[in-house]
């Protein structure tokens, strides 16, 4: 089982719900997000292009985090998600500085803190919390080892790209373009 | 000292020793520690209540989840809903921030004055509607009835106009009407014999094309129409944006046409001219439905793209081509309406320009264009008819605006001033729910009003600055804490939804029901509340369409089955127009009976002088102008407005990106607060653009006070459109400067 | 042109910049766990080639330096955690890959 998600730039319109959604449901403190939107525009007036994508931890197959934490609070866990255990981590901010995403930050209680793919939701069928209030239902999650699931067959159909390949992360967050 | 051998033997043992015992420390500290892994948050089982939220017009309906200790964790949308599918927007989904500011009005509050300075103190509530009740009394048997008048924009205005009406007045204005979309009415109305009204009858799910001229759908909000666009584009819908500004739908279209802004009406009548002289209208509707399409024929030859080339600044290619996309998808074409049209005062006839285009495509009242909705019809308890007024608002304004068709907020706000024009004048505001201050453009204007005005009571649930205006504030709980009227919405199917207290009112806040029964008691006005509570009212109007409040309570939403099925016209359906003719009025017998165009006609609007550039405001998608502005979840996404810079203009300025500059006018007016600078492509070189809703001035909203740029302060150039009086506001222009100081 | 932005504020002091992670702590304690081990080098070197008695000092005196250093050094990283309570949590697992560990 590899959950992962995919998120369709075309119809992403930058609202930003999926941060709000993600701070209601997991309770991340007001100044904190798990998840941010990024707007990309390239050209001169009036040929302009622009790439608007909802980032968030990528949830790689081969993550840095999980390999430089000294206490094994980083940790994979049910369907390849990266998860980190409170009463294991020290704060050494060490995974931060690994993470070629930017996708961490530490809590306020002092843990580190990211997205988490909502696996609380995902245990009992329904889907991320940002998934499930995207209004433009831009966003995909599934088992990508069940070829019937909706992000095997969107990535399959489109063409997808992912978020610095060259760190070789593998990570499971396609954005389709 | 031992032996070199012997103390490394102990100490790579002590060094084993302390690996393994480590490692059972660890084990036993794993269960000891109560092992809380943070992906386990819950949700446990929690209670929910239904809502429907009221941070916008659209409405939709949710459901609000409260955690183990009782308090309000999150809100997510109601499945059964038309209006949102189960999909709260941004504002929506941080409504729980309304309730969570810590900066709400919290007790009821009237002005005082101590030692000199005028100043607020706390009263209790029956104290402020004493105080209200006795000014209410006092201003209407000094100047009659007429002089009393209602602002409104919310849930909460139903409940003070009974008491309005109660005492013999109607001028009842929501400054969504001359201030957003009042043109927009009015042009429908004079042409397909309706208006659009709330939510709007585009078929967006269905259509191939869709023409956006003058709106940002993606960065405005709402909520239905955002999906269905999203759902437009999974078909593979053509998209087309008229927009100066590079906007975020604009990104997601397949044409982009950068107008020249204040050029729109040309773009428009051009692309008429191209459809009647190429034959790509839709003859047979146009045959059968539409009055007027030799003289529209004859009035459009003129306007070809060659002259809107130089006009708009838009290749003739580019406009042949558009106008060929939109008619190749006809009937299935939208040219969207927008919402916020008042712009340069001459937007009634614009928006009729669009409703023509629309009826030459053929796409009202056909699938893919605009659906015809329904509205479920709840009836309501009888109470004992409203005393007619002697005067309306009408003559408050001087029986100028015959075809407006709702009260004007600014013409009410004007008729405060003594004026020699004026039927009457109006002496006592009510305001609920709007911030006046940022809501009617020339804030001078407004504050002048203000100081003629016997009665100012205000009922926010923010201290915005409208407050600080009045004599008496009354704060309202937030709608997460009330009960109020069922939400009875039009759409493809109608629908009702019920809002209900998800939690017990924080602080000394009440909701606006209990507020206005409190002061219909007061003002022996009781016979038009006979519901103490208003549960009771709501479940009387339930049971009335075969369904409960106890019912309610469990599902939400209940959709309702159409009474007619007309979603669509028939084939070859005979339709009868609300208008004079009883067709489609392309050539409007209405505007003409009343000395207007009866077609619309390009006008040249006033472009800004050498270093100024004209002032374009809009929409983000994570606020709701000023209702927002100090909600904790939302500030966190956006905290203040930045002004959209062209490259070039950044250049000759020498403005640097994330660089604080202050705005001033053509008027001289210059911004209370600095904004920051965006130097981007996306801008034209002769206009600058900042989202609408900050800048506030008052202290008390600690996130959103002197953050960014208020536009209304520096809208003072009002174009008032002659046919409804709506106040276009886009006729303003700014330049740079590095200080506020005002010169002497 | 080309503008890439965050466009729903992280108004996240510990992320952004991200270079600025790690504090004054981390520079003090390298330097200071440098400098206790130089110091022990050079104590150890001058036993070994037994010239003790020509450098008294950084043999019999200097070494004192070293746990002292140390002790700072680590009060210093101790600070630099955010979970401080669960520092014990170092000492309980050995991860190869981590240089961390």
């Amino acid at each position: 089982m590899r959950y992962a998600m995919a998120i369709d730039t075309k119809k992403c319109v930058g609202c930003s719900d999926c941060v709000v959604a993600c701070q209601t449901e997991n309770d991340v403190p007001i100044g904190y997000c798990r998840d941010w939107v990024v707007e990309v525009m390239d050209g001169t007036y009036p040929q302009l292009e622009m790439e608007i994508r909802s980032e968030r931890c990528n949830h790689c197959e081969n993550s840095p985090c999980v390999r430089c934490c000294p206490t094994g609070a980083s940790h994979y866990s049910e369907g390849g998600i990266v998860l980190v255990e409170e009463n294991k981590c020290i704060g050494c901010s060490a995974c931060i500085t690994s993470c070629p995403y930017d996708a961490r930050f530490v809590h306020p209680k002092g843990y580190v803190d990211k997205c988490t793919y909502c696996l609380h939701r995902v245990k009992k069928g329904l889907q991320p919390a940002c998934v499930a209030v995207c209004p433009t239902k831009c966003m995909y999650f599934g088992d990508l080892d069940d070829p019937r699931s909706e992000v095997s067959m969107i990535i399959k159909k489109r063409k997808w790209k992912t978020l610095i390949p060259e760190a070789g992360t593998k990570p499971h967050l396609y954005f389709l373009i | 000292m031992n032996s070199r051998r012997q103390f490394l033997k102990i100490s790579s043992l002590s060094a084993a020793g302390l690996i393994f015992g480590g490692g059972l420390l660890d084990a036993f500290a794993n269960n000891l520690v109560k092992t809380n892994p943070s992906h386990f948050k819950g949700p446990f089982d929690f209670t929910r209540t239904p809502t429907y939220c009221e941070v916008c017009f659209w409405k939709c309906a949710g459901w609000v989840y409260k955690d183990e200790n009782g308090r309000i964790k999150k809100i997510i949308g109601n499945n059964d809903d038309p209006n949102c599918n189960g999909r709260f927007c941004p504002r929506g989904t941080g409504g729980v921030g309304m309730y969570n500011d810590e900066d709400r009005l919290k007790t009821p509050l009237i002005r005082t004055e101590e030692r000199g300075k005028q100043t607020f103190r706390e009263a209790t509530w029956d104290e402020a509607f004493d105080y209200i009740a006795k000014k209410l009394t006092k201003v209407k048997k000094e100047y009659g009835p007429e002089s009393l008048a209602l602002f409104s924009h919310g849930s909460g205005g139903k409940y003070f106009g009974k008491v309005l009406k109660g005492l013999g007045s109607n001028n009842i204005a929501a400054p969504s009407y001359a201030q957003c979309r009042g043109p927009r009415e009015v042009a429908f109305i004079a042409t397909y014999g309706q208006g659009i009204n709330s939510p709007e009858n585009t078929d967006i799910r269905d259509t191939k094309c869709l023409v956006l001229i003058g709106s940002h759908l993606g960065e405005n909000m709402h909520n239905g129409q955002v999906q269905e666009m999203s759902d437009a584009i999974d078909k593979g819908a053509t998209i087309i944006t008229v927009d100066p500004r590079f906007s975020t739908v604009a990104s997601k279209s397949k044409f982009w046409l950068p107008i020249k802004p204040s050029t729109d009406m040309a773009l428009l009548l051009t692309w008429m001219n191209v459809i009647i002289n190429e034959e790509l209208y839709d003859k047979k509707y146009v045959e059968k439905y539409c009055y007027g399409f030799d003289q529209l024929k004859e009035h459009v030859q003129q306007y070809t793209p060659e002259w809107a080339y130089g006009v708009t600044s838009l290749k003739p290619q580019q406009i042949r081509e558009t106008a060929r996309a939109m008619a190749d998808a006809a009937p299935a074409v939208i040219v969207h309406p927008g919402r916020h049209v008042t712009w340069y005062g001459d937007d009634t006839q614009r928006l009729r320009a669009v409703a023509i285009l629309n009826a030459l495509l053929g796409s009202w009242g056909r699938r893919g264009g605009y659906y015809n909705p329904e509205k479920a019809s709840v009836p309501h308890f009888e109470i004992p008819k409203f005393p007619k007024p002697n005067k309306s608002w009408r003559e408050a304004l001087g029986g100028k605006y015959k075809l407006a068709d709702l009260a004007l907020a600014s013409g009410l706000c004007d008729a405060s001033m003594p004026s020699p024009d004026l039927g009457h004048q109006v002496k006592a505001w009510i305001v609920n729910g709007t911030n006046l201050i940022n809501t009617l453009p020339n804030q001078a204007n407004t504050l002048k009003a203000i100081q003629e005005l016997d009665l100012i009571a205000v009922v926010d649930t923010m201290p915005m600055e409208i407050t600080g205006y009045a004599d008496v504030v009354l704060p309202e709980c937030t709608y997460l804490e009330r009960y109020d009227s069922l939400r009875v919405s039009q759409g493809r199917e109608p629908s009702i939804a019920l809002r209900m207290p998800a939690v017990e009112p924080k602080y000394n806040t009440k909701p606006a029901y209990w507020m206005a029964r409190e002061l219909a008691k007061k003002l022996n006005l009781l016979d038009y509340f006979p519901f103490e509570n208003l549960e009771d009212e709501i479940d009387w109007e339930l049971q009335q369409v075969g369904t409960s409040l106890e019912e309610m309570q469990r599902i939400g939403v209940k959709r309702i089955k159409r009474e007619y099925d007309d979603l669509y016209f028939a084939k070859d359906e005979n339709v009868e127009f609300n208008t004079n003719t009883g067709k489609i009025e392309l050539y409007s017998t209405a505007l003409a009976d009343e000395g207007f165009e009866p077609m619309p006609v390009f006008v040249q609007h006033p472009e800004p002088q050498e270093g100024f550039y004209r002032l374009i405001y809009g929409r983000a998608p994570m606020h709701t102008f000023s209702r927002t502005a100090n909600n904790p979840n939302l500030t966190d996404l956006m905290d203040e407005n930045t002004v959209w810079v062209n490259p070039k203009v950044a250049k000759e300025w020498d403005l640097k990106n994330d660089q604080y500059v202050y705005l001033e006018n053509q008027d001289g007016i210059v911004s209370d607060f600095s904004i920051k600078v965006r130097v981007t492509e996306r801008i034209r070189f002769d206009s600058v653009y900042m989202v609408h809703g900050f800048g506030h001035t008052d202290k008390r909203m600690k996130r959103c006070f002197g953050k960014g740029v208020s536009d209304t302060q520096l809208i003072t150039n009002v174009m008032t459109d002659p046919i409804m009086g709506g106040t276009g506001m886009r006729g303003n222009f700014v330049t740079f400067r590095f200080d506020n100081k005002k010169e002497a | 042109m080309r503008e890439e932005i965050i466009v729903s504020g992280r108004n996240n002091p510990l992320i952004d910049p991200q270079l600025h992670i790690w504090h004054w702590e981390i520079p003090l304690y390298l330097f200071l766990g440098g400098l206790a081990a130089g110091v022990l080098f050079f104590a150890a070197l001058y036993t070994i080639r037994n010239r003790e008695n020509d450098y008294r000092t950084a043999v019999k005196i200097a070494p004192f330096v070293a746990p002292i250093a140390l002790v700072i050094g680590l009060i210093a990283l101790f600070l630099d955690l955010h979970h401080k309570l669960y520092f014990w949590r170092l000492y309980t697992t050995i991860k190869l890959e981590s240089p961390m560990s």
